[in-house]
């Protein structure tokens, strides 16, 4: 027997949440999107005036723009693919029967990094990269490696960046391959390890398929945390030395808070979004299979 | 100036640069060797790039951010002779000087790795705490060196200003706490807290000057400061991240000083422009 739930128990319940979630989320979009069509500087207040796609335009023939979305693309195309790899390694580890107490201590240690604070991480790099102090040098120098200028070098600061986005995500790409593999039927891969012993064939045929729909979820939660990436390279490097580490999240903070220009960061924002927002519909057309 | 007197002692030198020149001919390869360095600017992409590494250099050379007419005036003989100045001096600063805050300058001083910096008056507490720092009495501290325009430290500080948006009796009472907190009676207590006063009769006190060994220097820095040592209007933040970018480029080496120039220059008076400075909407004040 069924028990109906009238509606204002409905609202009741899931109300509070949705009043929450359009007061931090829907009205601020709507306000950036609506500010994104004027010239509104909080220094010139006065001169605020509606100008239609003029941000827009400005944004797209912007060359600080461009250089800020093609280094984030490289970061994304560098730190995502190995944080899958490294990631499907663990999982498949911890995957396997046995060994408990260590898959239990290794499951407790992934989430150390995920739970640091982006921006404790960046004070972090920034100490132990120190190229005199830092205990990566420290180590290099064990291995006979002479002190490395990291964080003041243009391309060393970038694969700085790239080194703490993996140490830090990793654990997350892990986690959410772990849960999908637990989606496996354990008699379809019992009966596959009876067929093969080739561990490449099992993740092939048999956990891959099972695989896709975490791997696509993990494209798109990690191409919007590499889109936003703002707190640790701020710490790190501050978009430095020169603009090696200014990345899109870095190059709007700056047109917003520094040049106060809320209008042209507002438009910045919506592109963003809107580029999020394709990428997610790609990966889902174009990767995105169930096993039926 | 702080700078490490055993160290300069060591090198056979009894007093500090007298000039900037000296610094880089004559105390520059006399002091780096062996993983130590003559100086250290700190140069980070942020504030301290702009103020503390880029008008460093501009100032004492006869440069300036802007000329009368506020058009750039980066790209002026002086200007390019203080910022060629600064590329010259780096073969003796830290090869991470780029990445060097206030933190890692001050630090370098305090462990003996870099012998002469010019920081803020603000860093005296850390450099003479026995917790952070190991030059005990070696620390030594001077006013800057001078270039061929003189002596031009920067003139930094803090504004206190009472709001016109606020009503007759807030207004009143901020003029009140103005004049009570930069009052002749408590500007000693602000010393000891840390503070800079604005009252120069605290600077006569033999107390204080025996406690804040940076009082002589500094006092005398005065007399030169350069007031306008970042251009002092609305659109500096703007222009700040520019010079940021620019200057950390131009330390990299990847554009010449004067094609770094003309990319400040030009985005500057962009920013100037739309800002109505050139129009007449804004006067030209600093």
């Amino acid at each position: 027997m069924t028990t109906r739930v009238s509606r204002a128990t409905l609202f009741a319940f899931l109300g509070p949440s949705v009043f929450a979630l359009v007061l931090v989320g829907i009205v601020p979009l709507g306000y950036a999107v609506w500010r994104s069509f004027y010239y509104f500087n909080l220094t010139q207040l006065a001169r605020s005036e509606f100008i239609g796609f003029e941000n827009y335009a400005t944004v797209l023939t912007s060359q600080a723009f461009w250089g800020a979305m093609g280094r984030t693309a490289t970061l994304f195309a560098i730190a995502v693919p190995i944080q899958i790899a490294i990631g499907l390694t663990i999982a498949l580890a911890l995957h396997r029967p046995g060994l408990t107490l260590f898959k239990t201590l290794t499951r407790l240690a992934l989430v150390l990094p995920m739970a640091t604070t982006y921006a404790v991480v960046g004070l972090l790099a920034q100490v132990m990269m120190n190229q005199k102090y830092g205990v990566f040098n420290q180590m290099f120098g064990w291995i006979g490696i002479d002190p490395i200028n990291i964080i003041g070098d243009p391309t060393n600061a970038f694969i700085g960046v790239v080194f703490w986005d993996i140490w830090q995500w990793t654990p997350f790409v892990t986690l959410v391959l772990l849960a999908g593999l637990t989606t496996v039927p354990p008699e379809i891969e019992e009966a596959a390890r009876l067929e093969t012993k080739s561990n490449w064939a099992i993740l092939r045929h048999v956990q891959l398929p099972f695989l896709i729909p975490s791997l696509v979820a993990v494209l798109i939660l990690r191409t919007a945390d590499t889109l936003k990436l703002f707190d640790m390279p701020f710490t790190m490097t501050r978009g430095g030395p020169g603009n090696a580490t200014e990345f899109i999240a870095v190059l709007i903070e700056r047109i917003g808070n520094r040049q106060f220009d809320i209008g042209l960061a507002s438009a910045h924002s919506i592109i963003m979004l809107a580029i999020t927002i394709v990428l997610a519909r790609l990966y889902i057309k174009l990767l995105y299979r169930e096993v039926r | 100036m702080f700078y490490n007197s055993c160290m300069l002692k060591e090198a056979g030198f009894d007093g500090t640069p007298a000039t900037w020149q000296e610094l880089k001919d004559v105390y520059g390869p006399a002091l780096t060797k062996d993983g130590k360095y003559a100086f250290a600017l700190q140069s980070k992409r942020n504030e301290t790039q702009s103020a503390d590494s880029f008008a460093r250099v501009l100032w004492p050379f006869g440069g300036s951010f802007l000329d009368a007419e506020f058009k750039s005036n980066l790209n002026s003989a002086e200007s390019q002779a203080g910022l060629q100045f600064r590329q010259d001096l780096m073969q003796y600063m830290p090869e991470a000087i780029v990445a060097w805050d206030h933190a890692e300058t001050v630090n370098g001083l305090e462990q003996g790795d870099v012998a002469i910096i010019t920081e803020w008056s603000v860093f005296y507490s850390t450099l003479v705490s026995p917790d952070t720092s190991a030059l005990g009495d070696c620390l030594a501290i001077a006013p800057e060196p001078t270039g061929p325009a003189g002596r031009k430290p920067a003139l930094g500080g803090f504004s206190l200003a009472v709001a016109s948006q606020a009503d007759e009796a807030e207004q009143a009472a901020g003029y009140l706490f103005i004049q009570w907190v930069t009052s002749k009676a408590n500007a000693e207590q602000y010393v000891r807290a840390g503070g800079v006063s604005g009252r120069q009769s605290v600077y006569e006190d033999p107390a204080i000057r025996e406690e804040f060994k940076f009082v002589p220097a500094l006092v005398e820095s005065w007399q030169d400061g350069v007031s306008e040592f970042r251009p002092r209007f609305a659109e500096w933040p703007e222009i700040t991240e520019i010079v940021q970018e620019w200057g950390t480029r131009m330390m990299l080496g990847e554009v010449s000083t004067e094609e770094g120039a003309r990319e400040i220059g030009t985005r500057m008076e962009a920013v100037l422009e739309k800002a109505g400075y050139y129009s007449g909407d804004k006067p030209l004040a600093q």
